[in-house]
This record gives structure tokens, sequence and C-alpha cells, in this order.
């Protein structure tokens, strides 16, 4: 699998430490943001390859930033590949997820070897 | 007396003085003692929390084994602090992560304590305990009474934590008993007690025959306040039992409209209402759009706006001057579903011509966008 600049925006610390452990072994560049404003900024700044997006954060929402990315024009969801991590499972808010961009929507909980397989997925897509 | 105070005042103020200082640096001293203790532990619980996660993400990730985790859990924090961590990533996890989980908290030391609170007589530690029980694929068959008994309990976070555990250890006597106790409990809320339901839908088959069956003949005991009726009938429908419409309906059919609560009344006509059921809207017409609940006559326009149908415009329309203003939203997001109707040509004498404008404008709007 070729090496990305991955960025995971999850304000669950274990869950986040688990996510990024794993990403580093894999041989990927891994940042993680614990709030919504601080995801949405790296973003813009450094423009991450593929975004590991929680919903519910502290500061501004996983749909939020979506929003807000799409409204930006700043960046092209063709250079962002976004995959979703939430409890929230109903339809709503998983159509919402991938009208916003998101090319994943993983439901918690999740099993690693499925989000892994799901994160690859996307990665070559 | 006096003269031996007199000759000796500036020894005895000395004294007096000598006895504050002394006193006033054993105080500093305590403090400070009590300080660096509070910094040295909270540094210790810092790296001790460090050092655990990196050890369970590996341990969970295959890379050391339950020895290499158990040489690192020394003293009583670093338990608590396992337990925790623990506690925060299962929620996350499901499948092998999972299992390897609730392998760590399956630990001796951590399970004794846990059993220990069990048998202690403090409501909130028995429920700690039953929540640790709840996690666990095994329980002594020789706890199930007590644990039994607890759903009894009018603590209602020990009602709750209790019957989560029996959801997972007990026979369906068992779970069927706790649930009545929770229903019959004032104490747990209704969230709570959804909750609970909805566990112990999961832990049933494919075809949640059995909690299906448990949960209609609940839901016709009398005994049960309407309030959790409500509740029990809203499970239902979550669980798409195959009888469950029909036995929704029959249960319908057999009430008394006007006595029965406004709440049964309201969770019976939105489930009935999703099986696109049309023989309540009669009944909405007069009975449920006219009462004198205001969510019964909200439920009712949202119902009516469901159906959308033609003889259901003049009632919808009558809605929208009612005096709560959740009913008249619902009234005027139900007429504007249908074709033909322009919610902007409309004048409701209740309301002035402003607060129309905005309702209609807001309610079109989000029309539009569904469409």
């Amino acid at each position: 699998m070729p090496s990305k600049h991955i960025l995971v925006v999850e304000d669950e610390e274990m869950t986040a430490r688990l996510i990024v452990y794993r990403l580093n072994a894999l041989g990927h560049k891994v940042e993680h943001k614990k709030d919504g404003i601080e995801g949405l900024k790296y973003i813009l700044s450094e423009k991450p390859e593929v975004l590991v997006l929680d919903v519910m954060l502290p500061g501004m929402s996983g749909f939020e930033i979506l929003e807000k990315l799409q409204n930006s024009g700043e960046i092209e969801f063709s250079d962002l590949k976004v995959i979703m991590l939430s409890t929230k499972k109903r339809t709503e808010d998983i159509s919402r997820g991938f009208n916003l961009g998101a090319l994943e929507y993983v439901p918690k909980p999740f099993k690693m070897d499925e989000f892994l397989l799901r994160l690859n997925r996307i990665i070559n897509q | 007396m006096i003269r031996f105070l007199d000759s000796n005042s500036e020894i005895i103020l000395l004294y007096v003085v000598f006895a504050i200082l002394a006193l006033t640096f054993v105080v500093l001293g305590i403090a400070l003692i009590g300080r660096l203790f509070l910094y040295k532990r909270r540094e210790y619980r810092e790296y001790k929390t460090e050092q655990l996660t990196e050890q369970i993400i590996r341990y969970i990730s295959g890379e050391v084994t339950m020895k290499q985790i158990k040489s690192k859990l020394k003293h009583k924090l670093d338990f608590i602090i396992l337990l925790e961590l623990v506690n925060q990533l299962e929620g996350s996890l499901e499948g092998k992560e999972h299992n390897k989980l609730n392998q760590l908290i399956d630990i001796d030391e951590i399970r004794s304590h846990f059993e220990k609170w069990f048998h202690s007589d403090e409501p909130i530690l028995q429920a700690k305990a039953c929540l640790y029980f709840a996690k666990k694929t095994d329980f002594p068959a020789e706890f199930l009474p007590r644990l039994a008994q607890f759903t009894g309990n009018d603590h209602a976070i020990l009602c709750y934590a209790a019957t989560s555990a029996l959801i997972v250890h007990g026979d369906h006597k068992n779970k069927t008993a706790a649930l009545k106790n929770v229903l019959m409990n004032k104490k747990v809320s209704d969230m709570a007690l959804s909750d609970l339901l909805v566990q112990f839908t999961k832990h049933g088959d494919e075809y949640h025959d059995k909690e299906a069956e448990l949960i209609m003949t609940l839901i016709e005991d009398e005994s049960i306040p309407p309030q959790r009726t409500a509740v029990l009938i809203r499970i239902l429908d979550e669980l798409e039992y195959f009888h469950g419409v029909d036995f929704l309906w029959n249960y319908y059919k057999s009430i008394d409209k006007k006595s029965t609560d406004p709440e049964v009344l309201k969770s019976l006509i939105s489930v009935l209402t999703k099986f696109g059921q049309e023989k309540i809207i009669q009944d909405i017409h007069h009975y449920f759009a006219v009462s004198d609940h205001a969510n019964l006559r909200r439920t009712s326009a949202k119902s009516l706006g469901f159906f959308k149908k033609k003889v259901s415009i003049p009632v919808l329309q009558w809605l929208l001057n009612d005096p709560d203003f959740m009913v008249r939203y619902e009234a005027a997001k139900a007429l504007g579903k249908f074709k033909g109707i322009n919610l902007e040509n409309m004048d409701p004498p209740a309301l002035s011509k402003k607060e129309w404008k905005e309702l209609s404008g807001e309610i079109m709007a989000e029309v539009r966008q569904k469409i």
C-alpha cells in the first residue's frame, strides 16, 4: 500500500490512538486532531490526502467540517478521500455523510480489520 | 499565680509565639507534603495511563501478551486506570478486538474486586459490579438470585444495571421478571428503559419471536403505567416483528379512544401511520385532532400529512389555528405535501400575516429540499 498523509479527527483518545498506531504501522504519515476546528485548520493548511473523520466532535461536527470544505472551494474532494466513523447509524446520517463527499461511512462499534479494508479501498480508488 | 505570671510574662509570651510559629511550620509542612504527594500521584497517573494505553493498543493488535500487561500492574491505581482505558475503547470496537478487551478486564484482581462490590450493601457499588458483569460472557450461577433481586430495587441505577446484566446472563423467565420490575420502577427514565429493551431484543434470536411476544404481553398488561406502554409500542415497532402490526392494530381497536392515555395513543398513531393503516384516519379526524392534548394533535397533523387524503385538508386547515405552535407547524408542513396547495396563499385567522409568511416560507423550503 502506498504511504499516505492521513489526518484522524477523533475526540475519543483511545480510539484515535489505536487508529493512529495501526496506520503508522502500515507506513502512513498520520496526524491526529481532537476537535473539529483544529481538524479543519489542519486540512486547509496541510492538505492531507486521506481524512478519517468522526461525526460527533467538540467545536465543530464532522458534517460541518465537510460542509465548510465544500463551501470554501479550497479543497478538491478528488484530492481528499474521506472515511467517516460514527455511532450515528441512521440512514439519514449515513446518506448525509455520502452527500457531503465521504467515500466510506463506518458505524461504531467497528472491527479494526474491516475499517482498514475500507480505508485501503478508498486509498486505491 | 498572678505573681508568677507577672514575673514570667516575657518568657510566657516567648513560648506562645514559639508555639504559634512551630504550629504554622507544621501546618505548612503538611500542606507541602500533601501537595507533593498529589503532584507525584498525578505524575504517576499520567505516566501509567500513557504506559497502559500503549500496552492495551499493542495487546489488541496482537503484539504483547496478557502476561506482559499483567507485569505492569502493581498498585490498585494501575487496575483502576486499566479499567478506565478499556471502558473508553470498548464502545468503539467489536469483534476480536472487543473480545480481547473483555479478557483484559477479566484479570483476577479486577474480577474479585467487583465480586466484593456485588456482595456489598451499597447500591452504587452493587450497580457498578452489575455493569461490569453485564460485559462479561460468564457469570457465576450462584449470583443469579441476588442479581434478580437487584432488579426489584427502588434505586434506579441499580435496577437498570442489574437488569442489564440479567439480560446477558439470565433465562427468559428471569428476563421477563426483570423487565417488569424496570417497567414498574418510576425512577428509571424512559430513555434508560428503551436502552434496556434494545439490549433485550439484541440478545434474542434473528426473528425476535420470544422478545416480541413478551413485549406484546407487556403492552396488554394493564398494571404497567401508560408512559411505559408507549415505550413498549415504539420498541415493538423497531423490532419489525412480522405479527407486530396486526397485534398493534387489534390492540388499537380494543382500547377506548377517549379514555386511553394520550402517550399510548400517540405511539399507536405513529406506528400505525408508518405501516399505512389508513383506517385510523377517521379516528384522527373525530377524536385525536380535537384532543385536549397538544402532543396528540401534533401527531395527528403529522399522520394526516403522511396519508395525504383530500378529506383531511379541512382538518389540517383548522389545525393551522391551533394555540400550540408545534401543532400549527406540523399542520402547515402536512398541507405543504398536498399537490395544488399553495401555503403562501392561505390566511389562517389565528396568525398574523408576518407569522404566517415566516412559517409557510420555512416549511416550503423544507418540503422543496426533501423533494
